[in-house]
């Protein structure tokens, strides 16, 4: 899938693409990987050390994917970059916490430089920002002016 | 008496009613006793004048018009209610005879239907066509093109068109079928088809789902909500693996559960699994599985047996009714060995109350040790001679298409179409779309038939089936003999469509692969110049060399 959604973007088949690595309660087991459990019950390890182990593969797993999504990205030559140049690509989880089913300081990884994003940081965002503010500051660094998002409140300042 | 009553009187005095008879003059007699007095050149009441119009031949003449009388005296429009009315039975007489005289006129119409386009078979129609000629229900034409369908409909003679690309399929359609209805089916790999079967209950804590009567229920759990069905079309008879992932929750303690499949209503296999979170537990298995559609039932046996004993349900759970893991506060060391014990089959962190269990998805594997040897059914359609393999002689090719042809044409075969050079050796009849082409005349030459091979050639493959003789083999090749010759030319010239392939030979084990050179015979291509028949392609006769 992220070889479809590769050749989409160097194709120019589209400019937004959106992709569950695993829907909610997923039920997927990963053998491939050594790990012959459902996903979703191995979320709820409760500190469980073996559960930990297994969802920390699973994990592991999901962003070697991710990062292999970007190496793809980045080979493709565009406009005298890559096509990860040109591109912003969230990676990340609607929960923090599976067990707690928290939804607080979500764990995200945006990479690209769509717009003058400059990775290579760890940006701690206040506590309690709408995630809704990141979506519209990278609307805003694909090209997209908007002043709010969803339930968002502002523009998260990705500069600096 | 008053001038009133005198009109009436007068005028019903007009209707002497004189027999009427089912002749066209009872009809004029008819209306001149009952209808001019007011339909006539002066008065013209309602514009008709009916006096002048009552010469000879006026009812073919005047048919609308007299269909228009006929209309009203049957609804009884006419005469109008205030005037006095005819005997009911001479106006039946009347009606009667206008009728009679316009089934006459109709009777001597020469019909013009108009053009009748040769009829092409779509999608549904070829693979039932096929079923019935060859008892071989692979349904070819669900690959087909979409059908060009006309006004919502997909069967409209006009519509049906014959790109290249559906000749090419079916070609392929014809190989595949025939080689189907007498070597046997296609020899498939293995392949699982994955059905998401997303019916969730909603039982959350403190709202269950659960019927009110526990004790009187489906206890084949096919009716049930927890149970999930699908249909599924198997292609070949075989040994299929079915397996069938788990979701949903029992309650603490509870019993285990007894998911079990159903092919087309019946017990196939029944498990039993020990877990009160079922999420993402597979049960797997495996049974033999005819072609064809058939309907795959996932569900729970005796679903509400096992509750657990506060849940007031039939044969309760004898198990302890304390928690399997402490649900507070971090894991103790009991806990972690419990959860190394059953894994994910239990909750972690709560006493599970619901009663949800269901399925995640049914998956299809296969298929596996699949039969190989050709339908009896099939060999019984094709081979009408009664000859067993090896043992045909020549006038079985005669017999066999002579019986296939009539039946794809739906009328017998002309001694022409079975003998005029096409067949020589009956063994492989490859079927291309027929009706379509039926009737169509193309011009001759090279001594060919006439008539775009249908039924077409009939390929010598192997020697058993002429008795060992080996006597050349009808050529089925394309204008360029070479490559491919082993294929039809059917598309492959004219503006419209590609060249034939010049790449080289096609390889072993494809369809079609195999020329005539190999089976030792010699092998010569003719074609004849087709005409190109109103649309997008231009076909090929294929015949019999020129030996």
């Amino acid at each position: 899938m992220f070889d479809l959604q590769a050749i989409a973007f160097q194709a120019d088949l589209t400019r937004v693409t959106t992709m569950m690595l695993g829907r909610e309660g997923s039920v997927r087991t990963y053998p491939e990987i050594g790990v012959p459990d459902p996903h979703h019950p191995l979320t709820h390890h409760r500190g469980h050390p073996d559960f930990i182990e297994k969802i920390t593969k699973i994990n592991t797993y999901h962003v070697e994917l991710f990062g292999y999504f970007l190496g793809k990205l980045q080979s493709m030559a565009e406009g005298g970059g890559t096509l990860l140049d040109h591109s912003a690509i969230l990676y990340g989880s609607a929960l923090s916490d599976g067990k707690a089913h928290s939804n607080f300081d979500l764990p995200l990884v945006l990479a690209g430089r769509a717009g003058g994003l400059r990775g290579g940081r760890h940006i701690a965002v206040e506590a309690k920002t709408p995630v809704c503010n990141l979506f519209a500051s990278i609307l805003n660094h694909v090209g997209v002016a908007v002043e709010k998002f969803g339930d968002g409140d502002g523009v998260l300042d990705l500069r600096g | 008496m008053s001038l009133r009553h005198w009109v009436p009187f007068a005028i019903a005095s007009l209707c002497v009613a004189a027999p009427a008879s089912a002749t066209s003059s009872g009809v004029v007699d008819f209306v001149q006793k009952n209808c001019v007095a007011c339909h006539n050149s002066k008065s013209k009441a309602g514009d008709l004048d009916l006096a002048s119009q009552l010469g000879e031949g006026t009812f073919h003449a005047n048919r609308g018009m007299w269909e228009k009388v006929l209309d009203k005296l049957k609804t009884g429009q006419m005469p109008p209610p205030a005037l006095p009315r005819p005997p009911a039975g001479d106006v039946a007489e009347v009606t009667r005879g206008l009728e009679t005289e316009f089934a006459r006129q109709d009777r001597l119409v020469k019909p013009a239907a108009g053009r009748v386009s040769a009829r092409g078979l779509n999608r549904a129609e070829y693979n039932n066509t096929i079923r019935d000629l060859l008892a071989v229900d692979i349904r070819p034409a669900d690959a087909f093109p979409a059908d060009d369908s006309a006004f919502g409909f997909d069967n409209i003679s006009d519509a049906l068109n014959l790109s290249p690309a559906l000749l090419e399929k079916y070609v392929d359609a014809a190989e595949r079928v025939v080689r189907t209805a007498i070597f046997g089916p296609e020899r498939l790999k293995p392949s699982m088809i994955h059905y998401p079967t997303p019916v969730r209950i909603n039982d959350s804590r403190g709202h269950s789902s659960l019927p009110k009567d526990l004790f009187h229920y489906d206890l084949t759990g096919l009716s049930t909500l927890h149970s999930a069905h699908i249909i599924h079309r198997f292609p070949v008879d075989a040994e299929y693996s079915f397996r069938l992932v788990l979701n949903g929750h029992r309650p603490n303690q509870s019993e285990p559960v007894h998911p079990a499949l159903y092919i087309d209503g019946k017990l196939v296999q029944q498990w039993e699994y020990d877990a009160t979170d079922l999420e993402g537990q597979i049960v797997e298995g495996r049974a033999r599985v005819t072609a064809g559609e058939h309907l795959l039932s996932a569900t729970y046996l005796k679903t509400y047996h096992g509750l657990p004993p506060s849940y007031h349900g039939p044969e309760p759970s004898k198990r302890p009714a304390v928690a399997l893991i402490s649900t507070r506060g971090k894991l103790t060391e009991q806990d972690i060995e419990t959860l190394r014990k059953y894994g994910t089959k239990i909750k972690t962190d709560s006493i599970e109350t619901r009663v949800d269990n269901r399925f995640e998805s049914i998956d299809v594997g296969g298929p596996f040790h699949q039969v190989t040897a050709p339908p009896a059914e099939s060999l019984r359609k094709v081979f009408v001679c009664g000859h067993a393999a090896g043992k045909h002689t020549d006038t079985c090719a005669r017999m066999i298409v002579t019986n296939f042809a009539g039946r794809a044409f739906r009328r017998p075969a002309g001694a022409k179409e079975v003998d005029g050079g096409q067949l020589r050796y009956g063994i492989e009849l490859r079927i291309h779309e027929h009706t379509f082409l039926e009737g169509r005349g193309y011009a001759a030459g090279g001594g060919c038939e006439p008539e775009v091979g249908i039924r077409a050639p009939v390929r010598q493959l192997r020697p058993e089936f002429t008795g060992g003789s080996s006597s050349p083999p009808v050529a089925v090749s394309q204008e360029h003999p070479g490559p491919g010759a082993g294929q039809y030319a059917a598309a492959d010239h004219g503006p419209w469509s590609r060249r034939p392939p010049e790449d080289g030979p096609v390889p072993d084990g494809h369809p079609g692969s195999g020329t005539a050179h190999d089976r030792g015979g010699e092998e010569h291509g003719c074609a004849v110049d087709g005409k190109t028949f109103g649309h997008s392609v231009r076909v090929h006769r294929l015949c019999e060399a020129d030996v």
